[in-house]
């Protein structure tokens, strides 16, 4: 048995994240078998032990790759400090799940710096049903953005089928300067309770508000949980292919 | 050429199941042994991360269009060996099958492009 297939194994275990000792030790089993294997193979081709070793390694492929590859298909959560996280609660670079949380986010409750999906908070969101962030498309709901347009769109700068806002263009708009097809107290009940509670809520202190009850604490939660990923990391030995 | 030619992983999207089930339908084998299976046959065109066959394999697996069971390899270690199951049988003849008509497609369309 080698140290330093151990060592690599031990890193491709680490980012694999299996929580079943029984699904662990199969999963080692197998990649030791294709790794010794492949060591006597460059070996009965004339390498060196050591040269077989790291050759065999370097064919099996980073640890980083091939453990993220490992984690079960669509966990509770997963937590990722490179790619593309997949789970319920997704945490990552790029996440993709219920409840998406990264650099950029796709999910039914996404969080991101580009947020994509049903109800989205972000820089950049494109939803279908909710955005509130910097820019946001909402074609079906509300966007409640800086700039952006939706079937209504509240903020800034915005254009909607119903749209209110300090500059606003819409079938029915209001604004501080509006571009209105037709007078906004025409527009239909629904609509108008959303902007009546736009208008009359102030802006300033609803953003603050959301800002405390929901962005602050998801952002401190994602960034708490991929703190401890990158500690569980560091853990091990970092030195093999690194 | 086929020789010279680069497989991107787009263009294995999705077919690598295919391959692996084309080399399992030939009988059992391991890991290892059907990493190598498929560079021969490729003549090292088709060239996988070692270690990113494996979780291809095992959601096959959880699929069920493989079937696994350990045994002891010639040197002692254990081994995990895949099978086809009937399930993997169907899957394989059907997508056989759509490559067939894709090609055939593809080359009335292409003609003496594909060649050159």
């Amino acid at each position: 048995m080698s140290q330093v297939i151990e060592r690599y194994l031990d890193r491709v275990m680490l980012y694999a994240n299996r929580k079943s000792e029984h699904e662990a030790t199969a999963i080692r089993d197998e990649q030791r078998d294709h790794l010794m294997s492949r060591v006597e193979e460059c070996e009965a081709e004339g390498l060196a032990r050591e040269e077989a070793i790291f050759r065999a390694i370097e064919l099996h492929g980073h640890p980083r790759t091939v453990g993220y590859r490992l984690r079960p298909r669509f966990p509770w959560v997963d937590v990722r400090s490179h790619g593309t996280a997949r789970g319920v609660i997704a945490i990552g670079p790029r996440a993709v799940g219920v409840f998406a949380f990264g650099g950029a986010a796709f999910g039914v409750f996404a969080i991101g710096g580009f947020a994509a999906g049903l109800f989205g908070i972000g820089g950049f969101v494109a939803t279908l049903l909710f955005a509130w962030g910097g820019f946001g498309i909402v074609p079906a709901g509300v966007a409640y953005v800086g700039m952006g347009a939706g079937l209504i769109a509240v903020g800034g700068m915005v254009a909607g089928v119903v749209a209110h806002g300090g500059l606003a263009a819409g079938v029915w708009a209001e604004g501080g300067r509006e571009f209105s097809l037709y007078a906004a107290d025409t527009a239909p009940g629904w609509a108008r309770a959303i902007t009546d509670m736009a208008r009359d809520f102030d802006m300033l202190g609803g953003m603050t508000l959301c800002m405390i009850a929901l962005f602050i604490p998801t952002l401190l939660l994602t960034l708490w949980m991929q703190h401890r990923e990158q500690r569980r990391l560091a853990a091990s030995d970092p030195w093999l292919l690194e | 050429m086929v020789s010279v030619m680069r497989l991107n992983k787009k263009t294995l999207d999705g077919n690598i199941e295919t391959l692996l089930l084309a080399v399992l339908s030939e009988g059992p084998s391991y890991g290892y042994q059907i990493v190598r299976e498929l560079g021969e046959r490729t003549g090292g065109v088709l060239k996988l991360g070692e270690g990113t066959v494996y979780p291809v394999l095992h959601r096959m697996q959880e699929r069920g269009l493989i079937a696994a069971r350990w045994s002891k390899g010639p040197s002692g270690r254990p081994r995990k060996y895949y099978r086809v199951t009937r399930r993997g049988g169907t899957a394989l003849k059907q997508n056989a099958q759509q490559w067939a008509g894709l090609v055939e497609v593809m080359q009335s369309v292409l003609g003496d492009a594909a060649a050159g």
